[in-house]
C-alpha cells in the first residue's frame, strides 16, 4: 500500500462525506396504498359504522370510528333509544376487545391433553363429528334475533347470564303473574327512590338508566337511596338511608303503610287495599311518613335491585316494592311492562348447572361458565367446544376451541327490548384468522342462506339497509298494562346472625369479570374507593377497629363455600356487620391483564344459587400492610371546597368577585374554548375516561407505576368522603371530575425553560411534545396537578396499537403531557367549518369525554359565541372555579352539585 | 464499499483495471483520485437513486399532458393526507392509455396480482407534525410551492427541505396561524 499522508486525509475526507450524503433523517419508508379504494374512502377521513355494543347485556348502539380500515374509538349511537349517544366505560373499551393482544389467533384442538393450533377444517371436522353423536347443548349469553335462532336449530339453547335478576323476575311473576325486568322510566318520575339498585353502575341498563335520571333530576327530581352499602348510585343519590343489611324490604314495606294512610291506592281494588293495609301494618320506619308523602307528590318509581335483590330477602324486598308502586300508581306509568327484556330468557344459574349435567356435546359461545364457578359440571361434558374471542377459564377446558370475531368484527342482531332491533356488522375487517360465530352456527346447523350476512339480510328483509346505517329498527309496542294479582306476601327470611354479611357487587370496570381484559378497565379507579388493578374487601370503620385492620391489609374472608386472601378497604360507606366485595377479579386463564390479578369474589358464593348477597362470611387479619393500590388522592376537602355541593332549598351562597390582577387581561379574538362541568349531573361513572384513553393515546402503566403515582389518565374523577378533614356525618360522597383547567393565569407556563408549555389564542395552555424536555417544573407548579409524565416508553403491544388515533402523537418517553381539551377535535372542528365556508357553529366541536357523557355533564364550547350552551351555562348561578383563590382564572368551569332536602 | 476484487497474478480484473486507467492515474495500485470517483459514485447511487418500483414520470402526467396534480391526489383538498391514487384508478386510465409500454405493463403486472405497488415514500413530516393539505389547497396555495416543479421531474423528489422553518415563514408571511396546536398536537 503506497498512499501518502495527504492521500488517506483526501479519501478519508471523501468517505465521509459521502457517507453523510447516503443518510437521510428518515429512512425510507413504503407508501402502500389500495389496489382497490373502498368506496367512499378518503384518506385521513373517519368512517362510522353503527352497530350494537355487546359488553354487557343492555344492548346499547355505538358507532365504531374507522380510520383507513381500523376501529380506533366507538362512542354512542345517538340514535339510538337505549343510551341516546352515550356510553359507558365498558363500552369505549371494545376496542381493547378487539385488538387484545391476547386473542386467539387460530383454532385450538385438543391433543394428548393440550390444546394445540389447528387448522379450521380439522377444528371443525372434530366439532361435526361430535355433533353427530346425539343433540348437542349451546350454552350463550343473553341472546336474541339470529344467533338465537341458529342456537336452537344446533340444540338445546340455554341462556345464560350471571347477572339476570332471577329474584325481580320471580317476584314480578308473583305480584303481576309475569315473570319479567319492566322498562324504567326515570326521566318521567320525580321522585326516584332506589332499594339498594345500581342503577348508573351495572344494573340492566345502566347508560340509559344514568341519562333517565340525570333528565329527572333536571326537572327538579329527587333521587333517595336506601341500601347498607353507600355505592357509587348511592352517593349520587340526594339522599341515602342506610339500612340493615337485607331490611330494604321492610323499609318498603313502611312506606307502603304511610302511602296507603295517606290515601294512596291508585291501582288497587279495596279488597286488596285492605289486604295490603293488613300486611304493611308491622313494618315502621323512621322518616317513613315524610318519605310516603313525597312518592304520592308526583310521578314517583321505586326499584329495587343490587344487593337487596340477590341476597335472602330478595323475592320479598321485590314484592314489597311492586305493592309500593301499585299504591303510588307508577306501575304502568314509570313501571312500565310493555316491552320485555333479553335478559327474561335466560336460565337461572340451578338451570345451567342441570343443563351442564347432562353430559353431552356442549357448545359454550360468547359465554364463561367456567369462571362462574361451573367448571367441574363443564369437566363432566362428553365433548367442549368453545367459541370464544379470548382465552378464558372456559377455553381452557375444552376440546375444541374455535376463535370467533369480537362484536365490532361481526354480523348479528340483538333486541334488548322488545321493540328495539339492534343490528350488528363488522366495522373492520377481521384482525386475526378467527370467525363469525353467526357463520360458524350456520355451517353447524346447516343452516341456509350460508353467511351471516345474508342470514340477517333475509331476516331483516326490508329493514336492513336502513338498519345498517341507523343501526337498527325501533318500534312502538302496544300498550301492556299489568294488574296486581298477589295472593301472598311471600315470607320474609327468618334474621340470621352471622358475624358479617358479605355483599357483593358487579364492578364498575368489568361488570361480571368480561371486562377485565381490557387494560383501561384495569387501570379504571374505582370511583369510590380509587382502588386499580385489583380486588378488595370494604369493612365498616368500627368492624375494622374490632379486626385491627387498617386500608391496605391483607384479610382472610371464609365464607361456607370457599376462602381466600385479600385487601381490606376501611369505608365509612358500609354498614357495620356489613362487609362489600366487588365482583369480576380473579381469572385464572384471561390473558395477561387478567390472570392473577385480585381475587374470584364468586368463589365465596354458592354457585349454583341467586344468593349474591347476605352470605354470611368471616373475616381474619392475615397481615399488616400489603398492596392495594389506590390512585394518589386525598379523602378529604380540607375545607378548599373541591366538590361543592349545596341543600335545597337553602341559602344562596353568594360569590366573591374574582380576584383582580395587576396583570392586563387576556383578549382573545377568535375563539375561547371553555368547559362546564356540572356536578349536578356527573355520576362519577368513569365513562370519561375511558373515552380520553381511547381518543388521546393515554398509556396505559400498570399497577406499579400507578403506585409510585405515576397515573397517566388525563381526567380524574376525584371523591371526597367530606368537606373537612373528617368523615361527612351523615356519611356522603362528592365527586369532581378534574382535567386540566386550562388556566387564564397557567402557573405551568411561565416555568417551562423550553417554551413547552405555551399559552395559545384560544386560551388553551398547550403542551408542545417536541419541545419537552422534560424538566417536569410544569408539573411541580401545577395546583391542580393535572399532569402527566412519561417516566417510561409507552407500551402498546401489537396489535394494541392498532388502536392508537392517528391525530393524535403518540408521546415518548420524558415528555410531559395534559388534557388539551381534544385539540386535534378542535382543529378538526374548524377545518370542517372552513370547509364547507361557515363559522364554527355550537355543538359542532365535542371532546371525546363530553361525547361519552350519558348524562351530557360536560358542556364544551366558545365563550365568545355568547349564545352557545357553554357561554349560557357559566352564567348559572351554581358556577365555580376550583382554587378561585389563586387566580388561576380557569377555563374549566364547575356547577355546584344540589342536594335536595 | 467493497474493495476492488484483485486478479489472481496480483493485478487488478480486466474491467477495474481499464476503468483505473482511465479515470485514475493508472499507475499506483491504489490512487486517491480513482478511489474518490468510486466513493462519490456508491454513495451518489444510495443518496439520489429513487428506486422507485415503477419508473413514473410527473414531467409526462403533469408536465407534458397537463393533468391536474388534484386529479390523482384527490385527497388534498378534502383532507390532511393528499394521498396516492389506488392501482385501479391508474388503471382507470391504463387499460386503453398506451397499455403495451413496458413500465404499463408492469403496472398491469401488479394489478393483476391484485398487489400494491411499494411506492417510495419521498416526502416524509414527522410524526408530531400534523399538517392538513384541505386548508392550503383551499387557500389556492398551489402544490409547487412546498413540493417543488414537480412537474418537472421525471422521478420525484424533494427539492427543498420542508423544516418548521418552511411552515412559519410561509403563515407569517400571509398572516396564517402560528399557534403550536396548529400542527403539533
Amino acid at each position: 500500500m503506497n498512499t501518502k499522508r495527504r492521500d488517506f486525509l483526501k479519501i478519508l475526507g471523501i468517505g465521509a462525506a459521502a457517507g453523510l450524503a447516503g443518510c437521510s433523517t428518515t429512512p425510507p419508508d413504503t407508501l402502500t396504498e389500495y389496489v382497490e379504494a373502498p368506496e367512499g374512502m378518503v384518506r385521513g377521513h373517519a368512517l362510522w359504522f353503527r352497530t350494537t355494543c355487546r359488553e354487557c347485556p343492555a344492548g346499547c348502539g355505538i358507532q365504531a370510528r374507522v380510520r383507513e380500515g381500523r376501529v380506533h374509538k366507538v362512542e354512542g349511537n345517538p340514535e339510538h333509544p337505549v343510551n341516546g349517544g352515550g356510553l359507558c366505560a365498558r363500552g369505549q373499551a371494545a376496542v381493547q376487545g378487539l385488538y387484545n393482544p391476547d386473542r386467539l389467533r387460530s383454532p385450538l384442538v385438543r391433543d394428548g391433553g393440550q390444546l394445540k393450533p389447528a387448522t379450521w377444517d380439522e377444528a371443525l371436522t372434530r366439532v361435526k363429528a361430535a355433533l353427530g353423536n346425539g343433540r348437542a347443548t349451546i350454552v350463550t349469553g343473553a341472546e336474541t334475533g339470529a344467533i338465537a335462532e341458529l342456537a336452537s336449530k344446533l340444540g338445546d339453547h340455554v341462556q345464560f347470564e350471571p347477572l339476570a335478576y332471577e329474584a325481580l323476575r320471580e317476584a314480578n311473576r308473583l305480584s303481576f303473574g309475569t315473570p319479567a325486568i319492566p322498562v324504567l322510566r326515570f326521566a318521567e318520575a320525580r321522585t326516584i327512590l332506589l332499594f339498594g339498585t345500581d342503577a348508573i353502575e351495572t344494573f340492566v341498563s345502566p347508560a340509559g338508566y344514568a341519562r333517565g335520571i340525570a333528565e329527572a333530576r333536571r326537572a327538579g327530581g329527587r333521587m333517595i337511596y336506601a341500601g347498607s352499602r353507600m355505592s357509587l348510585t348511592a352517593a349520587r343519590a340526594d339522599q341515602w338511608i342506610a339500612t340493615r343489611p337485607g331490611a330494604e324490604g321492610a323499609l318498603a314495606m313502611a312506606l307502603l303503610r304511610h302511602v296507603l294512610a295517606l290515601g294512596g291506592s291508585k291501582q288497587l281494588t279495596p279488597d286488596q287495599r285492605t289486604k295490603l293495609a293488613g300486611w304493611s301494618r308491622p313494618y315502621t320506619a323512621p322518616q317513613a311518613e315524610k318519605l310516603a308523602r313525597e312518592l304520592l307528590a308526583g310521578p314517583s318509581i321505586a326499584v329495587t335491585g343490587g344487593a337487596a335483590s340477590c341476597d335472602e330477602n330478595a323475592v320479598f324486598t321485590a314484592v314489597a316494592v311492586n305493592l309500593l308502586n301499585c299504591a303510588t300508581g307508577a306501575i304502568n306509568t314509570t313501571v312500565r311492562f310493555d316491552r320485555s327484556s333479553a335478559l327474561e330468557k335466560t336460565v337461572p344459574r340451578a338451570g345451567l348447572a342441570a343443563a351442564l349435567e347432562k353430559n353431552r356435546t356442549l357448545i359454550v359461545a360468547g359465554a364463561n361458565p367456567a369462571y362462574h364457578g361451573f367448571a367441574a359440571s363443564l369437566r363432566k361434558a362428553q365433548f367442549l367446544v368453545a367459541l370464544a374471542s379470548w382465552p378464558d377459564e372456559t377455553t381452557e377446558l375444552a376440546h375444541v376451541v374455535l376463535p370467533v370475531h369480537t362484536p365490532l368484527e361481526s354480523w348479528g342482531d340483538y333486541e334488548p327490548w322488545t321493540g328495539v332491533r339492534s343490528l350488528m356488522q363488522p366495522a373492520m375487517r377481521p384482525v386475526f384468522d378467527t370467525r363469525d360465530m353467526g357463520d360458524i352456527l350456520i355451517e353447524l346447523a346447516n343452516a341456509q342462506p350460508r353467511t351471516m350476512r345474508e342470514y340477517l339480510a333475509a331476516r331483516w328483509k326490508d329493514d336492513f339497509t336502513a338498519a345498517l346505517e341507523r343501526g337498527g329498527a325501533w318500534s312502538d309496542v302496544p300498550d301492556r298494562k299489568v294488574t296486581l294479582s298477589l295472593a301472598a306476601l311471600p315470607n320474609p327470611a327468618p334474621p340470621e346472625t352471622p358475624t358479617f354479611r358479605l355483599e357483593t357487587y358487579p364492578s364498575l370496570a368489568h361488570f361480571d369479570g368480561r371486562g377485565a381484559n381490557r387494560p383501561w378497565l384495569q387501570e379504571l379507579p374505582d370511583p369510590v374507593v380509587q382502588a386499580v388493578w385489583d380486588s378488595w374487601i370494604e369493612i365498616s370503620p368500627s368492624d375494622a377497629a374490632r379486626l385491627g385492620v387498617a386500608t391496605g391489609d391483607r384479610v382472610r374472608v371464609q365464607s361456607k363455600h370457599s376462602a381466600l386472601e385479600t385487601s381490606a378497604y376501611v369505608y365509612p360507606g358500609v354498614e357495620p356487620g356489613a362487609v362489600a366485595m366487588p365482583l369480576g377479579q380473579g381469572h385464572t386463564a384471561f390473558g395477561r391483564y387478567a390472570t392473577g390479578v385480585g381475587v374470584n369474589t364468586a368463589a365465596l358464593l354458592d354457585h349454583t344459587g341467586e344468593r349474591w348477597a347476605g352470605e354470611a362470611v368471616e373475616i381474619r387479619l392475615v397481615r399488616k400492610g400489603g398492596n392495594l393500590v389506590l390512585v394518589p388522592g386525598h379523602n378529604y376537602q380540607e375545607q378548599r371546597e373541591i366538590a361543592r355541593a349545596r341543600v335545597v332549598p337553602g341559602p344562596v351562597e353568594k360569590r366573591q368577585e374574582r380576584s383582580i390582577s395587576i396583570y392586563p387581561e387576556r383578549k382573545y379574538t377568535g375563539h375561547r374554548w371553555a368547559m362546564v362541568v356540572d356536578l349536578d349531573a356527573c355520576n362519577g361513572c368513569s365513562a370519561c375516561i375511558a373515552a380520553c384513553y381511547a381518543e388521546n393515546n393515554v398509556p396505559v402503566v400498570g399497577r406499579e407505576e400507578v403506585r409510585r403515582g405515576r397515573h397517566m389518565s388525563w381526567i380524574r374523577v376525584e371523591r371526597f368522603f367530606g368537606p373537612g378533614s373528617e368523615v361527612a356525618q351523615p356519611f356522603r360522597i362528592d365527586h369532581v371530575l378534574t382535567m386540566c383547567q386550562q388556566c387564564d393565569n397557567a402557573p405551568c407556563e411561565p416555568v417551562c425553560p423550553a417554551y413547552a408549555a405555551v399559552h395559545n389564542a384560544e386560551g388553551l395552555n398547550a403542551q408542545v411534545y417536541n419541545r419537552c424536555v422534560g424538566t417536569r417544573y410544569c408539573s411541580n407548579n401545577c395546583p391542580y396537578k393535572q399532569r402527566r409524565f412519561n417516566w417510561y416508553q409507552a407500551e402498546f403491544p401489537e396489535p394494541l396499537d392498532w388502536q392508537l388515533n392517528p391525530d393524535v402523537t403518540a408521546r415518548s418517553k420524558g415528555v410531559m403531557e395534559k388534557c388539551t381539551f381534544c385539540i386535534q377535535r378542535i382543529v378538526a372542528g374548524k377545518d370542517r367549518a372552513r370547509r364547507e365556508g361557515r363559522a364554527v357553529a355550537d355543538g359542532d366541536i365535542v371532546p371525546a369525554c363530553a361525547q361519552s357523557c350519558p348524562t351530557r355533564a360536560i358542556i364544551f364550547g366558545d365563550l365568545n359565541d355568547k349564545n352557545s350552551r357553554v357561554a349560557r351555562a357559566v352564567r348559572d348561578p351554581r358556577r365555580y372555579s376550583i382554587l378561585e383563590e389563586l387566580n388561576t382564572r380557569p377555563a374549566v368551569t364547575y356547577l355546584e352539585r344540589e342536594r335536595r332536602i | 464499499m467493497k474493495n476492488p476484487k484483485p486478479g489472481t497474478d496480483g493485478t487488478f480484473s480486466p474491467l477495474f483495471a481499464r476503468l483505473h486507467q482511465r479515470h485514475g492515474c493508472g499507475k499506483r495500485p491504489v490512487c486517491p483520485r480513482f478511489w474518490a470517483v468510486v466513493v462519490l459514485l456508491v454513495s451518489a447511487a444510495t443518496a439520489f437513486a429513487q428506486q422507485q418500483p415503477i419508473a413514473f414520470s410527473h414531467a409526462i402526467h403533469a408536465g407534458q399532458y397537463k393533468i391536474d396534480c388534484q386529479f390523482c391526489h384527490s385527497g388534498a383538498r378534502r383532507s390532511a393526507v393528499s394521498g396516492i391514487p389506488s392501482l385501479q384508478f391508474c388503471m382507470g386510465c391504463h387499460k386503453t392509455v398506451s397499455p403495451f409500454k413496458p413500465e404499463i405493463a408492469r403496472v398491469r403486472a401488479y394489478w393483476d396480482r391484485k398487489e400494491p405497488i411499494p411506492w417510495t415514500r419521498v416526502v416524509q413530516e414527522p410524526d408530531f407534525v400534523f399538517f392538513n393539505h384541505s386548508p392550503h389547497i383551499l387557500k389556492g396555495i398551489r402544490c409547487q410551492e412546498c413540493h417543488g416543479p414537480v412537474e418537472t421531474m421525471t422521478e420525484v423528489r424533494l427539492d427543498h427541505s420542508l423544516n418548521m422553518n418552511t411552515c412559519t415563514g410561509c403563515h407569517r408571511q400571509r398572516g396564517a396561524s402560528i399557534d403550536c396546536y396548529t400542527c403539533h398536537r
